[in-house]
């Protein structure tokens, strides 16, 4: 049984729930509060969230997770393969989510939820915020017309992009590009996607 | 053959250190993200470094291009499988070097490079810095005099993580990089294929 750990509604977690849920594969949501519990910091001392336990597994960093599922429970078309001609794609937009997007989330956030008034349009976030609006538009390039950011179907980068829109949007509060944003709604429609985001505290 | 879009001690590193630990060819051609070439920007309209053509692929996210090269170009020791046992703290590893370490650096060199004086100091400047010295006790913790990071061996994950050294540099907060884990990536400096991929310009 896959355990994910997680705040409760937060989009990190959501992630791993809702590719579980597009794997058909059984998981246990274990959510709490802001602070995290002392005996999550004693099982992953940073604190952050999401955390996998899977058996003897036990990691972090959502977007791992996310692959060390894909390959260990699949194969699944969310990860096509190596001969595929969209592999590269799905790998890039996959880890985009975090390390481009993601790291200035985080940056983000910091700030919003923890500096003082004065500071939480300082210099830094200004920038960070222009950079995050410049990958938005890169993502809205990449997807242009069509209803997956690669391919005719859905992947891990649209799992994994969605759920970054849904903290750019839910926990900060800001606008999504128009085309990204229908994009983002008619994926959130899919029963896979609402069953974890029930089982997450979303909705 | 794989051209790799290269500034020296800029992400790039990772690609093409790893193209030398594998014997993989490659050319480079000049990436810079404050003075972008027109090549480099029809390439990569976002203007980070590395970006990564390969044929009909074309590429950005340095940690993506490893997984990409290592599955095309292997099969290699760099890479765990997913059926060893170190394959998930390999993966972890290998996102954390980006997604939970360098990452936090872009924002922290902006501000230390062109913000204005008064805004040098601010709050994110130091949300930032603490980010980082935090997560680099948490891998001096978890490599507890080890080599590397996962799977008992080099990876692609310790390259992943070992980019830090520069990131920190930039940001200057390369003094406050735990001595464990200094003596880590230095002990990986000394690989050959290194000490090649540093010298490439």
């Amino acid at each position: 049984m896959l355990t994910i750990h997680n705040f409760e509604r937060s989009g990190r977690g959501l992630r791993i729930a809702w590719l579980c849920e597009e794997m058909g594969l059984p998981y246990a949501l274990r959510l709490f509060g802001y602070p995290p519990p002392a005996d999550y910091l004693a099982l992953h001392p940073l604190g952050n969230v999401p955390f996998l336990e899977d058996g003897e597994v036990k990691i972090h960093e959502s977007v791992a997770i996310a692959l060390h599922i894909a390959s260990r429970y699949g194969p699944t078309p969310l990860l096509p393969p190596l001969t595929h001609p969209d592999y590269a794609r799905v790998l890039e937009l996959t880890v985009f989510s975090e390390a481009s997007f993601g790291g200035l989330l985080n940056t983000l956030m910091g700030a919003h939820f923890m500096a003082p008034e004065g500071e939480k349009q300082n210099w830094s976030i200004r920038g960070a915020t222009m950079r995050c609006e410049q990958q938005l538009g890169y993502l809205e390039a990449r997807l242009g017309d069509r209803s997956y950011l690669v391919g005719d179907e859905l992947t891990l980068a649209d799992i994994a992009i969605a759920t970054a829109l849904g903290v750019w949007r839910g926990a900060l509060g800001r606008d999504i590009p128009p085309k990204l944003a229908a994009y983002r709604d008619r994926l959130l429609q899919r029963p896979a996607y609402q069953r974890a985001a029930k089982a997450n505290g979303n909705i | 053959m794989i051209k790799i879009y290269h500034a020296q001690g800029a992400r790039s590193l990772r690609v093409v250190w790893l193209c030398e630990e594998m014997g993989v060819p490659y050319e480079t051609a000049e990436a810079s993200f404050m003075k972008p070439s027109d090549a480099f920007k029809a390439v990569n309209p976002l203007k980070t470094v590395p970006a990564l053509q390969d044929g009909d692929v074309n590429m950005i996210e340095s940690v993506a291009m490893m997984i990409y090269i290592m599955a095309k170009y292997g099969p290699t020791d760099l890479e765990v499988k997913p059926n060893e046992p170190g394959y998930p703290d390999y993966l972890q590893y290998l996102m954390f070097g980006e997604a939970g370490l360098a990452a936090y650096g872009n924002p922290l060199v902006a501000t230390r490079f062109m913000a204005p004086d008064d805004q040098k100091q601010n709050f994110t400047a130091g949300y930032l810095k603490n980010a980082i010295l935090k997560r680099l006790e948490f891998v001096g913790e978890r490599l507890a005099g080890k080599p590397y990071v996962a799977a008992n061996r080099f990876t692609a994950a310790d390259i992943s993580i070992a980019y830090i050294a520069n990131g920190a540099r930039y940001a200057g907060i390369e003094k406050e990089i735990p001595a464990p884990v200094m003596a880590y990536i230095e002990n990986l400096w000394q690989r050959p294929a290194y000490q090649r991929a540093a010298a490439v310009k």
